[in-house]
C-alpha cells in the first residue's frame, strides 16, 4: 500500500515539474496552458467557495445510486441465471448485445424516456456498469468448484442460503473485479453524460462544472476540475478497492 | 449393532454417449453402527461413485440406500463426506470458522457452545495453535485434519471418507491413520473408508470390502479382526495382504 503511494507521489511529482517548466517557457498561451500556481488558486477556489465540492458530491451521489441498482439488478439476474437454464440463455445473449453499447450512446433516448433530470444519468450509469457485472459474477459463480458448492450441501445448506454462503464468496474475486470495471465504466459514464447535459442547460456535477467552466473560459477551473476526478478515481481504486481486496482475496489466499 | 448404513441392489451406469460405463452393479453392503468399513479396489471401479451416492451427491439409477432405515436422496449432514483433494475447506474461513460452519447452518447449538464444540475438535486433530488460521496457510495433511475435525463436529451418523489420505507422504499418512483409529475408537462413529490401498485397508478396517472394475461390483467382504495397532509384519498381516492382493487381481488390469 505504502509502496503504491511512494510510486504515485513520485509520478506526480515528475509530472508537475515538466508540466510547469513547459508553462513557464510560454510555448503555449497562458490562457490555455495556466501554470501550476494558477490551477491551485482555482481548485483552493473551487472547493472554499464550495462550488467544486458540491459538484463533486453531486456527481458521487450520482454514481452511487446508479452502481447500487446496478448491483442489486447484477445479484438478482446473475443468481436466476444460476437457477433457471433458459434465464441463463436469455442473460447471455443480452449481455451480448448491450455490453458493447457505450452507456452514452443511450443517453439521447435516456432523455426522451426519463427528461433532462437525474434519472437519465442515473439511467446510463446502471447501463454501463450492469452488464460487465453480470458477465463477470456469472463467469464467477460458473467457476466455483464443485467441492465448495457439495461442501455446503453436505453442511446442510439449499438454495439461496447455498447461492448466498458459498457461491458469493467463492466467486469473490470475480465480483470484485466486476464491480471494479462497473465504478470506471461509471465513472467515465458519468462524466460524459453530465457534460452533454451541459449543453442541454441541465446544472450538476464535475462534467457540468467542466463544461461550464470551458465556456466562461476559465482553464485552470477546467484542470482544477481534471484533477478533483483523477483524485477520487485514485482514492477508489488504491484505497477503496485496495482496502477490500487486502481484507478478503488476499487474505484468505484467493488472490495474490 | 447392525444395519446403520444398507445399501441393495445399487446400480449406476455413466454414459456420456461415446462411452458406457457400469460404475456400480449390484451393489449390497449392510455395514453396522461403529464399523469401519473400508472399501479397496483398484482405480477407477466405482469406489468414489458409491460413496457420493451415500452422500447424496449422485443418484443411482436403481437400488435403496438406508441410513439408520430411512431412504436418503440428497446430501445431508447426518452423511458427512471428507474429500480426497486438499482444497475442501472454504477459504475465506479460518481453520475454526470452517469447522464451526455446519454447526451454525444446523443451528447446532448456542453460539459460546458451537465454539467449544468445534475448538475441542480443532485441539482433537492437534490444530489449536493454528485455529484462527486460514487454509491457504496450512499444509496439506493439516488441511485434511481439519477436514476430518469439520466432520467429526458435525456428529454424523456417517461418515465417509474418500481416500482422504491418499495425496500425503508416507509418515504423514502414517500419523494421521493413527489419529484417525483413536478418534474412532473413542467416538465409534460408523466410517466408509475408501483407499486403493491395501496396507492402508488392513491398518484400517474392520471389515474390508474388496471392489472389482467394469463392471463395478463387490467382489468380497472381509472380516478384519486383528489386534490393533497393526503393523505389517505383525501376526496376521501378511496373509491379510495375500489374500486382498489375490481378491485384487492385478493380472487382470495390466
Ligand atoms: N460424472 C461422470 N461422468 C461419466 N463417467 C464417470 C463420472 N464419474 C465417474 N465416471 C466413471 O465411472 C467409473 C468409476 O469412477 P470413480 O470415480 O467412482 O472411480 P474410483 O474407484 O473412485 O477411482 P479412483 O481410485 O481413481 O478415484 C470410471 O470409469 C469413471 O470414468
Ligand atoms: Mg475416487
Amino acid at each position: 500500500m505504502k509502496e503504491i503511494f511512494r510510486k504515485r507521489v513520485l509520478f506526480i511529482l515528475l509530472l508537475a515539474v515538466a508540466w510547469e517548466s513547459a508553462a513557464r517557457a510560454g510555448f503555449f498561451p497562458p490562457l490555455l496552458f495556466p501554470s501550476l500556481g494558477r490551477i491551485w488558486d482555482s481548485l483552493k477556489d473551487g472547493v472554499m467557495s464550495g462550488e467544486l465540492v458540491g459538484n463533486a458530491v453531486f456527481s458521487l451521489y450520482l454514481i452511487i445510486t446508479g452502481l447500487v441498482i446496478a448491483v442489486i439488478l447484477t445479484v438478482l439476474f446473475s443468481s436466476l441465471a444460476m437457477v433457471s437454464k433458459n434465464f441463463d440463455n436469455f442473460l447471455d445473449t443480452a449481455v451480448a448485445v448491450m455490453n458493447p453499447l457505450p452507456g452514452i450512446a443511450l443517453l439521447p433516448l435516456a432523455i426522451l424516456w426519463f427528461g433532462t433530470g437525474q434519472e437519465s444519468i442515473i439511467f446510463v450509469i446502471v447501463h454501463a456498469t450492469l452488464w460487465p457485472m453480470i458477465l463477470n459474477t456469472v463467469a464467477g459463480f460458473r467457476t466455483v468448484p464443485v467441492i465448495f458448492r457439495e461442501v455446503g450441501q453436505n453442511a446442510g445448506l439449499t438454495g439461496p442460503r447455498l447461492v448466498f454462503s458459498i457461491m458469493v464468496p467463492a466467486a469473490f474475486p470475480y465480483l470484485l473485479t466486476g464491480l471494479k470495471i462497473g465504478w470506471s465504466r461509471a465513472w467515465r459514464a458519468l462524466i460524459a453524460a453530465e457534460m452533454v447535459f451541459g449543453t442541454a442547460g441541465v446544472s450538476g456535477g464535475l462534467g457540468w462544472f467542466i463544461y461550464k467552466q470551458r465556456y466562461l473560459m476559465d482553464i485552470s477551473g477546467v484542470f482544477a476540475a481534471l484533477i478533483v476526478i483523477v483524485l477520487i478515481g485514485i482514492l477508489v481504486e488504491d484505497l477503496f478497492f485496495g482496502i477490500i481486496e487486502k481484507k478478503t482475496v488476499r487474505r484468505w489466499g484467493m488472490m495474490v | 449393532m447392525a444395519g446403520v448404513l444398507q445399501l441393495t441392489g445399487i446400480n449406476k451406469i455413466f454414459d456420456t454417449g461415446k462411452q458406457h460405463v457400469t460404475a456400480l452393479e449390484n451393489v449390497d453392503i449392510d455395514i453396522g453402527g461403529g464399523d469401519l468399513f473400508c472399501i479397496l479396489g483398484p482405480s477407477g471401479c466405482g469406489k468414489s461413485t458409491l460413496l457420493r451416492c451415500i452422500a447424496g451427491f449422485e443418484h443411482p439409477d436403481s437400488g435403496e440406500i438406508l441410513v439408520d432405515g430411512k431412504a436418503v436422496d440428497r446430501p445431508g449432514p447426518d452423511r458427512v463426506m471428507v474429500f480426497q483433494g486438499f482444497d475442501q475447506l472454504l477459504p475465506w474461513k479460518t481453520v475454526l470458522e470452517n469447522v464451526e460452519y455446519p454447526l451454525k447452518v444446523n443451528k447446532t447449538a448456542a453460539k459460546k457452545e458451537r465454539r467449544d464444540i468445534s475448538m475441542e475438535f480443532v485441539s482433537l486433530v492437534g490444530l489449536a495453535d493454528f485455529a484462527h488460521n486460514y487454509p491457504h496457510q496450512l499444509s496439506g495433511g493439516m488441511k485434511q485434519r481439519v477436514a476430518i475435525a469439520r466432520a467429526l463436529a458435525m456428529n454424523p451418523k456417517v461418515l465417509l471418507m474418500d481416500e482422504p489420505f491418499a495425496s500425503l507422504d508416507a509418515q504423514t499418512r502414517t500419523a494421521l491413520q493413527n489419529e484417525l483409529i483413536s478418534i474412532w475408537e473413542r467416538f465409534r462413529t460408523t466410517i466408509v473408508f475408501i483407499t486403493h490401498n491395501i496396507q492402508e485397508a488392513i491398518i484400517l478396517g474392520s471389515r474390508i470390502a474388496v471392489m472389482s472394475k467394469q463392471p463395478g461390483t463387490i467382489k468380497e467382504i472381509i472380516e478384519n479382526n486383528l489386534d490393533r495397532p497393526r503393523f505389517v509384519g505383525y501376526p496376521g498381516f501378511d496373509e491379510k495382504w495375500k489374500v486382498l492382493h489375490a481378491l485384487l487381481d492385478f493380472n487382470r488390469l495390466s
